[in-house]
């Protein structure tokens, strides 16, 4: 437990910078959903409850609700097409959370996994998987927790790009060009389009924490980014 | 709520985690004011102020408090003083920290933090019986 919860900073800071272009697909469906149900048990419950205090503060005005496994599994809320619906399950193989994602499947929702490396939740279970951490050896889940908090955020500040770019963004075509010296100039222009897999992150993170963007919505996730870096010692 | 999970989950006490106004509107009655131990989280933002109140009235009732707060008001004793940043932010900070004391009270109660139980035949027994 000890060192999980030691790795908890370095892992955060590796799922908000790998690259992954899911995210951006997924803060689309995101944008586009009538309801956001996000659901899980114990502690991914818990990554559940702040997945909406953040989601409703940076993506667009939305209904998101929060359930357990077990009451989304045998108290069924209305799901229709337009719905997306989250689970966050490290380990996956947690009854209800899968029969959850069943549920909402059967819907025709847009169903969302996030969960842990080597989770039994495969491609084909859900629409997207988001993956968090390996898999802890201590069942007192720190770093799995962290990992799902994490992947949440980037969910919310990624959707807060796009709609500050019209919908076109990314979080990866939202930061600042690099200047490739690595000492990180910032040269106040965002990457557009076809970016190469390798230009997209700048070797200086400070960079990448400060998107710079030309509206009003730069400052809040400019806060945000400066705010969690010095706070966990990114 | 975390927390008190992960307090149970370590060292297998009984925990309970409540924002303070549902705390304030029942549980604390069943409390005992002169053992059990408070720990207060309170983030600059709207609940701040609230949770501050109880803190001080739990101190004034001699009640053990431990404070984990991003602004330090007074010389109390037991307080874990974090960086300050945006409420909604704050979870991510406390959580370490919270972590960090629920491993320290496990293995100050000689218990193994990793292990849920699983060295108890009765625990066992139940993983055997309940599948997750």
């Amino acid at each position: 437990m000890h060192k999980s919860i030691m790795e908890q900073p370095a892992a955060f800071k590796n799922i908000l910078t790998s690259p992954n272009r899911d995210y951006g697909d997924v803060s689309s469906i995101l944008r586009k959903a009538k309801n956001i149900f996000l659901v899980g048990t114990g502690s991914s419950l818990h990554a559940a409850l702040f997945g909406r205090f953040i989601l409703e503060k940076y993506v667009e005005k939305k209904n998101i609700v929060v359930y357990s496994s077990f009451e989304f599994s045998n108290y069924t809320p209305n799901l229709s097409k337009n719905d997306t619906v989250i689970v966050i399950s490290h380990r996956g193989y947690k009854m209800y959370s899968y029969d959850s994602l069943k549920k909402a499947r059967n819907a025709g929702c847009k169903t969302i996994a996030i969960t842990g490396i080597s989770s039994t939740i495969k491609k084909g279970d859900a629409d997207f998987i988001l993956t968090t951490v390996e898999q802890e050896k201590s069942s007192a889940h720190t770093i799995s927790l962290t990992g799902a908090l994490a992947v949440v955020l980037r969910l919310a500040v990624t959707s807060k790009m796009k709609e500050a770019q019209g919908g076109t963004g990314t979080w990866e075509t939202c930061r600042i060009n690099s200047p490739g010296n690595g000492k990180g100039t910032r040269t106040g222009k965002r990457t557009h389009g076809s970016v190469k897999e390798n230009g997209f992150f700048p070797q200086n993170m400070d960079m990448w924490w400060r998107p710079q963007l030309n509206n009003s919505h730069g400052s809040s996730i400019e806060n945000a980014g400066d705010k969690l870096r010095h706070s966990l010692w990114i | 709520m975390e927390a008190a999970l992960k307090m149970q989950e370590t060292s297998y006490v009984t925990a309970y985690g409540y924002e303070v106004e549902q705390l304030i509107h029942g549980p604390v009655r069943s409390a005992d004011l002169v053992h059990d131990i408070f720990i207060c989280i309170s983030a600059s933002g709207n609940s701040f102020e609230r949770m501050k109140n109880f803190a001080e009235t739990l101190r004034s009732l001699n009640s053990a408090v431990i404070e984990i707060t991003d602004s330090k008001v007074s010389e109390e004793k037991n307080v874990v003083l974090v960086k300050k940043m945006d409420e909604d932010l704050s979870p991510l900070v406390n959580l370490i920290v919270l972590q960090l004391l629920s491993l320290s009270v496990a293995v100050a109660r000689g218990k193994n933090p990793d292990s849920f139980r699983s060295d108890d035949p009765a625990f066992v027994r139940m993983d055997e019986m309940i599948k997750l």
